[in-house]
């Protein structure tokens, strides 16, 4: 159907003034209902036949209960003669708008004229003006085809193979409501689109609708009643927290020319009228960046960018400590953890690797001080969220031990079994006690019920041995090896001291 | 929907404008009762809408869309949405919702 032509006399006429646009939009629904040979319904007495809706609000038209408003200003005439010059927007469903508000309608006697989404898809339009050459310029300019709406892309539907992985969901959730994996959180409690997400105290749960999906005790799952659309929503954000998505976005449609649009002059305006806060601090940065006299995605996604060195740190710190975990035990340069390999490969620099090859090299240095310097050198791009977390819990979790080669490992422990014998032995003959603990000594020694053994270093490493039944955890160092073989000798020797000793005092008897 | 607009702690000038347009209550009035955003969040899309009309849209960082406005216009009211959701909300100089504060934390933490 040809589009009903206003010509550029009118449309600047238009642009001035409500009236004219009205008689123009009611024109055309006329017209409109004479093609379709359609007899358009009689007006009441005192009814409005036009209708025209920004956003939620009806700005020209009768309302429901039969109030007429008249809200046409100089400006949303200008927004809607700009608008209803652009065309349909090729290879959309209107039905995927269906009950959505939109950006702006336009209705003649229940009928819709025009109507633009608020993503900007063009659903209806039954008018089209023509402005001379800029009728052709919109016709060129006419954007790809827009699988259904939203940024280009098709809608991104649960695929009916995707099994749901609750620990994958509560680590995505864990990194929503504490990006900087900081001992206390911003907030107890957050909603993003359908989801809470809750974290209390070592409780992290997901709920929706009230209903709790999801629940999670220091990362082991207690309570798993989760989907596959909730895992798919949930697999949606995880990207959303990575930058990788910014290459995907669609190309850049807007014109800069090196000026700022008015609409990001109003912005700036408007944000800040409001009294200062993070928040006023935040958006004026967003605004900032989309002036930016380029478009890169590198800058404008700079919070994100910033976020994602965070995690690469924390992995290589993850990286590092693990590795230092094996070696402090067998002092070797490769151990493996889970699905990973560790190495070290000459002073300072570390190889995280999977079955596919490297996904991290790590250089730490020593400046001036105290402290030391952790420089992520590479990432993969195919590293995971999953395997980031992965990577922490190991970290976190004490029991998790790199292993070496197994011929070194099965001479660690044979060495550990030796400390456990001497300090049994060292507790139950030589001071008959349960628990050794000397002010100022480095060790304390317990034993216990159920076979209970335990080594604590009081100089800040904590426990460094622990038997329990048949659980054994184990981080003691080659110097702590040392130091209780030294213990053993010394018994050995007090032992054959007594022994000769009790045997002189025999012979003498 | 009623609603008492006095617990809200606005002033005069942003109660009249809300009686002015109690199309938009609803959504405010969800949203205001709405924990805040995640910190860690980064929406994929962004929109600035004055008085209820998208204007501004932003995908992945980058201004995608931006709509042409009068130089001397003066909006009612400025939302951010940030995927859909409704994340900020001001009328005049006066902020009705905010769900943004863990988002500027982390962004003056990692700046």
């Amino acid at each position: 159907m040809n589009p009903f032509v206003i010509s550029p006399q009118e449309a600047q006429a238009i642009q001035e003034d409500e009236v004219q646009l009205v008689m123009a939009l009611t024109q055309v629904g006329q017209r409109l209902a004479m093609t379709f040979k359609q007899s358009p319904p009689l007006p009441q007495s005192g009814q409005d036949d036009l209708r025209i809706q920004l956003g939620q609000r009806v700005v020209y038209g009768q309302l429901a209960d039969g109030t007429i408003r008249r809200e046409l200003n100089p400006n949303s005439l200008k927004v809607i003669l700009d608008a209803i010059q652009q065309p349909v927007t090729p290879g959309v469903d209107p039905d995927a708008y269906r009950g959505k508000v939109p950006a702006i309608e336009i209705r003649d006697r229940g009928t819709v004229l025009f109507r633009e989404e608020r993503d900007g898809v063009i659903t209806v339009n039954q008018i089209q003006i023509q402005i001379g050459e800029a009728a052709e310029q919109a016709q060129a300019a006419i954007p790809s085809p827009i699988v259904n709406g939203r940024n280009g892309k098709a809608p991104e539907a649960p695929s009916p193979e995707l099994t749901v992985d609750p620990d994958a969901i509560a680590q995505i959730a864990a990194r929503l409501i504490n990006p900087l994996n900081e001992s206390k959180p911003i907030y107890d409690a957050v909603v993003v689109g359908d989801y809470r997400i809750k974290q209390s105290g070592h409780h992290l749960s997901i709920s929706r609708d009230n209903q709790v999906l999801l629940v999670v005790r220091d990362g082991a799952v207690v309570s798993n009643q989760l989907q596959d659309t909730d895992r798919a929503a949930f697999l949606k954000m995880e990207t959303r927290l990575s930058p990788g998505v910014a290459a995907e976005v669609a190309q850049p449609e807007l014109s800069r020319n090196g000026s700022t649009p008015p609409a990001i002059a109003l912005l700036n305006r408007e944000v800040e009228r409001s009294a200062d806060s993070p928040t006023k601090t935040l958006l004026k940065t967003t605004t900032e960046n989309w002036q930016l006299p380029t478009l890169d995605v590198r800058v404008t996604q700079w919070l994100s960018q910033h976020l994602e060195n965070r995690r690469n740190h924390q992995m290589a710190r993850a990286v590092v400590e693990l590795f230092q975990r094996g070696h402090e035990r067998t002092g070797e340069n490769l151990y493996q953890i889970g699905d990973y390999s560790l190495s070290r490969k000459s002073a300072g620099n570390y190889s995280l690797r999977d079955q596919q090859g490297e996904l991290m090299q790590v250089r730490v240095t020593r400046p001036a001080g105290l402290s030391q310097s952790i420089e992520v050198v590479s990432v993969a791009e195919r590293v995971s969220d999953f395997q980031r977390q992965e990577l922490n819990r190991l970290r976190y979790n004490r029991a998790a031990m790199p292993q070496g080669k197994l011929d070194v490992e099965a001479v660690y422990a044979a060495r550990t079994r030796r400390v456990e014998h001497t300090v049994r032995g060292f507790l139950q003959s030589h001071v008959y006690a349960n628990t050794w603990n000397k002010e100022g000594g480095q060790f304390k020694l317990e034993v216990g019920n159920d076979d209970l053994l335990r080594i604590t270093d009081k100089w800040g490493r904590g426990v460094v041995f622990e038997r329990h039944h048949s659980n054994v955890i184990s981080r003691l160092n080659q110097q702590d090896l040392l130091h209780f073989e030294r213990l053993e000798q010394r018994m050995q020797m007090v032992k054959q001291r007594t022994h000769r000793q009790s045997k002189t005092q025999m012979e003498l008897g | 929907m009623k609603h008492d607009l006095t617990t809200w702690n606005l002033a005069p000038d942003t109660v009249i404008y809300l009686g002015q347009h109690p199309e938009q209550l609803p959504a405010l009035i969800e949203a205001k009762v709405l924990p805040p955003l995640p910190p860690g969040y980064v929406p994929e899309v962004v929109e600035v809408l004055f008085d209820d009309v998208p204007y501004l849209r932003s995908v992945g960082g980058v201004l995608i869309f931006s709509r042409d406005c009068l130089s001397d216009y003066q909006p009612g009211c400025v939302e951010y949405r940030l995927d859909d959701q409704l994340a900020f909300f001001q009328i005049g100089g006066e902020v009705v919702v905010d769900r943004l504060g863990g988002l500027a934390l982390v962004q003056g933490r990692v700046a």
